[in-house]
């Protein structure tokens, strides 16, 4: 038995979320893997070019699993023109239960998903975000700390001071978004406050994630100080690991290059033959600093049913330090 | 309440003072100490007499144990035989280097003290545990003054994992929440400094106290530029000054290096030697200018660290804050601190048993 508010507001058996990954890493089969272990797997919708292949992937994985899963559009600027609409009604018109929004305010598109009845979750990076998603009818923030792959915000807030300060800023639920990899990060964050956790970086590495196995080994490499924040001059504050190719971007940053000079470098097609081939020299390769935290390839449901056992192991040894005395 | 860490100095609760240069004092050091934490001044911005008189001061406060924090290599050097002589229960050192630590273990251990070393990175925790340290402090991201790159929620855990003494965390501590998260992470409990300052036993000007409760979590910003080593500090109007000016001015470089020589009680050479050892402490990647330049940066630091704290001045002077500043809403006493901090990690436990089992 596990119950936190937002496995009661997801209907979901254990609170931890598979967060969305770019670059065509979550598809049907690590998304239903997710959900089928009593999580909750999310589609990235931009990963896919049309909202046509947007529904027949959200089809695939109906057939897979019969348990929720969520469906995120990133409202970030892309290369390319994206009818957003298109894709919310995509995942509407196929019954998606969950949607979640981030890189922008949901505002324009909050009226289509509450009169679908759709419950929406929010990234955000500070308080007063979270407080503005809230006042919308957001239903769950996931609040993304310094330490998170993917975009934080510039504030650069981490877990520790950012989840406390959301979760006094609001009422709905709060969702913790980077730092967290195992059982340990995830009690701290419930001790924090937060009803949840979402993580990328762990599942990425995972058995069922089709990012080349070389891709997956190399993240077993890395420590907690290999990756950094780039693309801050493009206000597009991304953490990325650590090579040659992304110290060079970062160098070019600071010398004043043009966001012409610097996209071709970053484009999400390098990222893609990235994770086909495992050949990190030519592409900018996001991961959370938990990376050094990160020691082996499991399952996905490995990796759930690990958190929450130790998480019970965690317990139990707080307990008998019996704080007061 | 059993903690590695209440055992090790026999405490009654796993909260520690962090030693901050200027900002703890033996009334305030004292004052944590008698509320069942462990009280560290910090006494690198002493002499060695002052060092004395206050060491003394805090033995008059309380009979508890407390501790002295020196930061090496940048002069407390000239401080290490008094504190040794004196017997502190326990030495807490940040920075330094092997041939500056070694020797200073070896000297607290054949009193009974114990150690305390202060790190950022995993590889110094390593080696302060191979050369003998009986805790380590995790500093994480989020901390005022000197810190690395990486957040609590990753590196407490990361240490924890790879080495055997106790650790305790430090950086965005401010309640039981975060000691219920420390503890989860694998730490043996907390330092707090911001908290524990911005209390009404804390002898620094009410508009220090009063820029902690009002600044929020986004207020803070890390860079080399105000002493020569990433620092976390209040992001004011003296702050964004030091921020733009890339190379300081030789006329305030070469007085502020004057002051700190007058301060810290250097000779000379001393002086040069704290500028050749600040050259090599490069704690964060990137972090740090070489040399002289980092030299004066430090003492211009220096001096502008005080202006905040002595002066009371939190607009002109630099302020060493955390990011823990935006969970600070109130002043209370460090009594009522410690143990709200304590009543809230029970309840959060209490809570947890009933989330997850066990």
């Amino acid at each position: 038995m596990f119950k936190t508010r937002l496995t009661e507001l997801f209907g979901i058996e254990y609170p931890i979320i598979q967060g969305a990954l770019g670059g065509g890493l979550s598809p049907a089969e690590l998304v239903s893997a997710v959900s089928n272990a009593g999580g909750l797997g999310t589609i990235t919708s931009l990963n896919y070019p049309t909202s046509q292949e947007l529904q027949e992937e959200i089809k695939k994985t109906k057939s897979m699993t019969d348990k929720p899963f969520a469906v995120n559009v990133t409202l970030l600027p892309t290369m390319r023109p994206v009818n957003y609409e298109e894709y919310f009604t995509a995942a509407i018109e196929e019954g998606v239960a969950i949607i979640e929004t981030s890189g922008r305010s949901p505002e324009p598109y909050m009226k289509l998903l509450k009169d679908a009845k759709v419950k929406v979750m929010h990234k955000v990076g500070s308080a007063r975000h979270a407080k503005t998603a809230e006042r919308l009818g957001v239903d769950a923030v996931s609040v993304v700390s310094f330490e998170a792959a993917g975009h934080p915000l510039p504030d650069d807030v981490a877990a520790s001071v950012l989840i406390p300060a959301c979760v006094d800023a609001v009422k709905i639920p709060v969702i913790a978004a980077g730092g967290i990899a195992d059982a340990r990060g995830f009690v701290a964050a419930l001790a924090l406050g937060a009803e949840g956790v979402l993580m990328g970086t762990r599942f990425t590495a995972s058995q069922e994630c089709i990012a080349h196995p070389k891709l997956k080994e190399w993240f077993l490499q890395l420590g907690e100080a290999d990756t950094m924040i780039v693309h801050r001059s493009i206000n597009n504050t991304e953490r990325v690991v650590r090579t040659d190719y992304t110290q060079k971007i970062l160098e070019m940053e600071e010398k004043g290059a043009t966001l012409e000079e610097i996209l071709p470098l970053i484009s999400g097609e390098k990222v893609r033959n990235a994770y086909n081939s495992g050949d990190v020299t030519n592409a900018v390769i996001t991961a959370g600093q938990v990376v050094g935290l990160i020691h082996d390839i499991p399952s996905v449901k490995e990796i759930i049913e690990g958190i929450i056992s130790e998480a019970k192991l965690i317990v139990q040894r707080l307990h008998n330090i019996e704080i007061g005395g | 309440m059993k903690t590695r860490m209440t055992e090790l100095f026999g405490i009654k609760y796993p909260i520690m003072l962090s030693g901050m240069n200027w900002l703890t004092t033996p009334k305030l050091a004292a004052a944590v100490c008698n509320a069942g934490g462990l009280g560290v001044l910090a006494g690198s911005h002493y002499d060695a007499e002052g060092i004395r008189k206050a060491i003394k001061e805090i033995r008059e406060l309380t009979d508890k144990p407390f501790g002295i924090n020196l930061t090496l290599g940048v002069g407390a050097q000239a401080l290490v035989p008094v504190v040794i002589e004196e017997k502190v229960p326990a030495l807490n050192y940040a920075l330094g280097r092997p041939p500056e630590i070694a020797p200073l273990i070896e000297a607290v251990h054949g009193y009974g003290g114990k150690v305390i070393g202060t790190i950022a990175l995993l590889r110094h925790a390593l080696r302060s545990e191979q050369l003998g340290a009986d805790m380590l402090i995790i500093t994480g991201y989020e901390a005022a003054s000197h810190s690395g790159n990486v957040g609590a929620l990753v590196l407490v855990p990361q240490i924890t994992e790879a080495v055997k003494v106790p650790c305790i965390g430090a950086g965005g501590y401010a309640d039981g929440k975060g000691l219920a998260a420390a503890l989860a992470l694998g730490a043996e409990g907390i330092a707090m400094g911001s908290r524990l300052a911005a209390t009404q036993e804390a002898e620094v000007a009410d508009t220090v106290k009063e820029t902690w409760v009002k600044s929020s979590e986004e207020d803070t910003v890390i860079d080399p530029a105000f002493d020569g080593i990433n620092c976390r500090v209040l992001r004011n109007k003296a702050a964004e000054d030091l921020l733009k000016k890339k190379s300081l001015p030789l006329f305030d470089a070469i007085s502020a290096g004057l002051h700190m020589k007058r301060t810290l009680n250097l000779s000379w050479p001393e002086l040069l030697r704290t500028a050749n050892n600040l050259r090599r402490q490069q704690i964060g990647i990137g972090a740090g200018q070489r040399g002289l330049a980092s030299m004066m940066r430090f003492a211009v630091g220096s001096r502008l660290f005080s202006k905040a704290t002595t002066d009371g001045d939190p607009v002109n002077g630099i302020l060493m804050m955390g990011q823990t500043a935006g969970r600070i809403k109130d002043i209370p006493t460090v009594a009522e601190v410690i143990e709200r901090t304590i009543a809230e990690a029970e309840e959060i436990l209490e809570s947890m048993k009933a989330k997850i089992g066990s």
